[in-house]
């Protein structure tokens, strides 16, 4: 199958800190990518880089062979795991402004959604708990058409409720639109069955990485359990 | 165009805090003057009402400020993150900013202008008519604010000619105003095509103001070089061009 992202050797450098160190991988289309590792290991900086907000210091990233530009912006929804809406817009008022800057906006699509995932259309963006507020990123970033989901920490600081929700989300959103997603985050667990493919990430290096079911088979231990015994 | 309208009322919307600011002060101001010229504090009111005048002298640097803030924002609250999945052209994305900026101050400008005329006009000595007075001093300051506009995008762009220079940025926009400023001053003054008469000089009505003895007076300039004029505006596309530029390469993908 042919890769809808491939990283080609990407390292990104900072004054006296090697954020990734030349890591390649590709995504699959239509499948979902897990990019796992503990908190310091190149995940956000990869995610970035790959939406474009910021360029690598050697390597590249590619969308379906061509570098990130206005062109590629226009398939790839990022939801970053800092806030980025407009805190003093109420939900229904974000949604609105979404409806009318994306044109592959889908209405009905997002009414479910919000139904599903118990969002309150009244409440200000700023007075909205860390889970309510994370299931409205994600459902702003599968409602529009994109072909690319990146999913930065969506879990983060979110109690197991909302986990859920937002889980049951992303499947939604993944096998009714076929999007391809990455996934960044720490709690492999959580995710595991969500993942068709992964990359395991330290200190800015792949570490490992493949097929979520050949891994399993090859090591005899769940994801999870994997993680542990080879980064942490 | 729906596209730009929408990102200019969400503009205004969010950008409450100017607005209600200035606001407040116009009308703080005018209130405070109504009550000492009501108590005959003379010459507090007198200062008062040289304080409500100095903000129309001080929107220069609001302009400038404004224009400033408009991204310096957008990066503090993450919100920029916002705009690398916006398809939106960029000179959309900066023109709605500044337009927006440009309606804000109209609307304060419009009102202190009210509030000067009204604190002013029973002690003009010209006797002219109140919409004549009215309507001069709202010319003036939309005049005025024609002119300072290119401001806005020129603060736009030193702010975005910083982004990329992580702890150095705030030296490169100093850098880049001051070479700016200089270069603007040395054109005006190499290229002298006369002046452009501002409305003031059409009613000349707050030269002096008598108020029980004490006089108020306001040193309006009545006309400004044609040439500042012209620099100001060539910058302040160049510099619209480049905000937009600056935005897509190093900001969105």
């Amino acid at each position: 199958m042919n890769p809808l992202l491939e990283a080609q050797n990407v390292a990104k450098h900072y004054p006296g800190v090697i954020a990734l160190d030349g890591i390649s991988f590709t995504a699959r289309k239509g499948k979902v990518l897990g990019l796992l590792g503990p908190n310091g290991s190149g995940k956000t900086t990869f995610m970035r880089i790959a939406s474009g907000q910021s360029s690598p210091s050697s390597g590249r990233v590619l969308i379906e062979g061509e570098l990130p530009d206005s062109k590629t912006r226009s398939r790839i929804s990022y939801v970053p795991e800092n806030n980025h809406l407009y805190s003093w817009m109420s939900v229904e008022e974000i949604v609105g402004f979404f409806e009318d800057l994306f044109p592959g906006f889908e209405r009905q699509r997002v009414e479910e959604l919000m139904e599903l995932m118990q969002l309150p259309r009244k409440v200000r963006i700023k007075n909205l708990s860390r889970g309510i507020y994370n299931r409205l990123k994600l459902l702003l970033g599968i409602c529009w058409g994109a072909e690319l989901l990146l999913l930065d920490e969506p879990l983060s600081g979110v109690d197991p409720a909302s986990r859920e929700k937002i889980l049951e989300g992303i499947l939604k959103g993944c096998g009714e639109q076929g999007f391809t997603i990455i996934v960044s985050t720490h709690l492999v667990g959580e995710v595991e069955p969500l993942l068709d493919d992964v990359v395991f990430l330290e200190e800015g290096r792949v570490k490992l990485q493949g097929d979520c079911d050949d891994l399993r088979k090859q090591f005899g231990l769940s994801l999870d359990q994997l993680l542990r015994r080879e980064v942490v | 165009m729906r596209e730009f309208i929408d990102l200019m009322l969400k503009e205004l919307k969010g950008d409450r805090n100017t607005l209600f600011t200035l606001f407040g002060l116009v009308i703080g101001f005018f209130l405070l003057s109504i009550l000492l010229r009501e108590l005959n504090l003379d010459n507090i009111y007198i200062a008062s009402l040289f304080i409500l005048t100095l903000l129309f002298g001080a929107f220069p640097l609001i302009y400038f400020l404004a224009g400033y803030d408009l991204f310096k924002r957008e990066w503090k609250e993450g919100t920029i993150a916002l705009w690398s999945i916006v398809p939106v052209k960029p000179w959309k994305l900066v023109g709605s900013k500044i337009t927006a900026v440009f309606i804000e101050f109209l609307v304060i400008g419009i009102s202190l202008s009210t509030a000067i005329v009204v604190l002013i006009w029973p002690h003009t000595s010209h006797r002219a008519e109140f919409g004549e007075i009215f309507i001069s001093t709202v010319l003036l300051f939309i005049q005025s604010h024609f002119i300072l506009l290119p401001l806005a995008a020129i603060a736009a762009a030193l702010y975005m000619s910083g982004t990329n220079f992580a702890k150095y940025g705030g030296l490169v926009r100093l850098i880049s105003g001051f070479l700016l400023l200089w270069a603007i001053i040395i054109v005006e003054r190499l290229v002298d095509i006369g002046t452009m008469s501002l409305v003031y000089a059409e009613v000349p009505y707050l030269e002096s103001v008598q108020i029980n003895g004490g006089t108020f007076s306001v040193a309006f300039p009545e006309s400004i070089s044609l040439s500042l004029v012209l620099i100001l505006y060539l910058t302040g596309i160049l510099s619209f061009i480049l905000g937009g530029k600056l935005l897509e390469r190093r900001v969105l993908p």
